[in-house]
């Protein structure tokens, strides 16, 4: 490997190992299977490789590759796999951490998800990547390529909707039921 | 009632207490030891994937591979013109562009570039922009197609455009402004451009891994954000490099400080 070579590899693996715990948390709270978090998890690396350069650096690194791993999420998984025998392997690690995990499943956890199926895609985004990823609305702005205000709104927006699908649900043992009226 | 900074409290609580991933352990030896090797696989695998059209330096590459596969007939024609007379070969239209092959050895190639780039407006104070072009095109090694450098010197001056319009709406200059709109409204259907690429499709904004656009999509998300007169969405358009960064590497300025800087 000439030294160019050494370098973009070594800014590569910098980068991998930097994220790569974050981005494999990522997909796998969102793809239909552990299989699909690794194919993604490696579709998304390769992308960042062929266009390393374009990476910015530092933290939005991992806001660029939050991006990139989205917008394959979007397209689904149709896609040819990327070294489909280390991909096979992570998908199978994932998978046996994946059944030590799920005997903890509870109700709570179904209606949940059942309330956040009836937000539309971005909002229920936006409010993945605050909750689970900890992002700020600046930085869901780097991802999903929205100004920061709009994203306040919209999460302001998305909150309210969940709150209000989850009303039976939320624990508010303080305060007695109230029958919301539905805002715009 | 419920405040909002309740609910706001109660929603995130209860999403972080669903959170797939707290229960598993994605930091297993099993899992770490298969993401390194995946790692390591993905840095063995060429950094560039191949795309339908390729971007200026690879082009060139392109052309250069096309020298050989044509051969010596070139010698000849660079004592006479800059015009070989030879049509390009259509297995050679999708790499090459279509029309004629030019040999940038031929001592007019320079007036000849002139001719074929004349139809395309540039904004006042950009000459060299269109001086870049020639001088990009000038490889005596290679050959260029007349439609190859017809649409250099579209996309060239739609980036001029672009940045006159820009400069025009942040000095507040309305008239310039407009003048610049209007082109950039009418650069799609340019014979240049409709030549290479009748049907522009832009490749997705933010979308790094999605297929690469049309030669000239790319133009189609420029031309919207200025006829919107949405400065911003224009800045970061050019911020972000969208159009495989032709904006940039059509710019002198933005080379040149390249050059400076050693980069290549």
């Amino acid at each position: 490997m000439r030294p160019a070579q050494n370098d973009r590899a070594a800014r590569f693996e910098d980068l991998f190992r930097r994220t790569r715990i974050d981005l494999l948390r990522y997909l796998t709270r969102r793809a239909r299977s552990p299989e699909e978090a690794a194919d993604l998890l490696a579709e998304t690396y390769l992308v960042a490789w062929r266009r390393l350069e374009a990476i910015p650096a530092g933290e939005e690194a991992r806001l660029w590759l939050f991006g990139v791993a989205r917008n394959l999420l979007k397209k689904g998984t149709s896609r040819t796999r990327t070294a489909e025998l280390l991909v096979e392997r992570l998908a199978i690690e994932l998978r046996a951490a994946r059944q030590v995990g799920e005997g903890a499943t509870e109700d709570r956890t179904h209606l949940v998800r059942a309330a956040l199926a009836q937000l539309g895609e971005l909002d229920r985004e936006i409010l993945m990547l605050t909750a689970w990823e900890g992002l700020a609305p600046g930085q869901i702005a780097d991802v999903i390529g929205m100004s920061a205000n709009r994203v306040r709104v919209r999460l302001h927006r998305a909150r309210a909707k969940l709150g209000r699908e989850l009303r039976p649900v939320t624990p508010t043992p303080h305060r007695p039921a109230v029958v919301s009226t539905r805002a715009k | 009632m419920q405040t909002g900074d309740g609910v706001e409290t109660d929603v995130s609580r209860l999403l972080r207490s669903i959170d797939p991933v707290d229960r598993l352990a994605l930091t297993a030896p099993g899992i770490d030891g298969a993401m390194d090797e995946l790692g390591v696989a993905i840095t063995c695998l060429p950094a560039r994937s191949p795309r339908r059209r390729l971007s200026r330096p690879v082009f060139a590459l392109g052309l250069a591979v096309l020298v050989v596969v044509i051969g010596g007939s070139v010698a000849t024609a660079a004592i006479l013109s800059a015009h070989t007379g030879r049509t390009m070969p259509k297995a050679q239209v999708p790499i090459g562009g279509p029309g004629e092959e030019l040999n940038p050895a031929a001592p007019d190639f320079h007036s000849v570039a002139l001719q074929i780039g004349a139809d395309i407006p540039y904004p006042d104070g950009y000459g060299k922009w269109r001086d870049l072009v020639i001088s990009d095109a000038t490889d005596p090694s290679g050959l260029v197609s007349s439609g190859a450098l017809h649409g250099w010197f579209a996309m060239s001056a739609f980036c001029a455009w672009v940045r006159d319009w820009d400069h025009a709406v942040a000095a507040g200059d309305g008239p310039a402004a407009a003048q610049a709109a209007r082109t950039i409204a009418k650069a799609p259907d340019w014979k240049a451009v409709t030549d290479e690429d009748p049907y522009p499709d832009p490749a997705a904004i933010n979308d790094p891994s999605a297929e690469a656009g049309t030669l000239f999509g790319w133009l189609l998300p420029y031309r919207d954000a200025v006829l919107a007169a949405d400065r911003a969405r224009v800045d970061h358009l050019l911020a972000t490099g969208y159009g495989d960064g032709r904006c940039s590497l059509y710019d002198p300025a933005w080379r040149a400080r390249q050059q400076r800087e050693g980069r290549p």
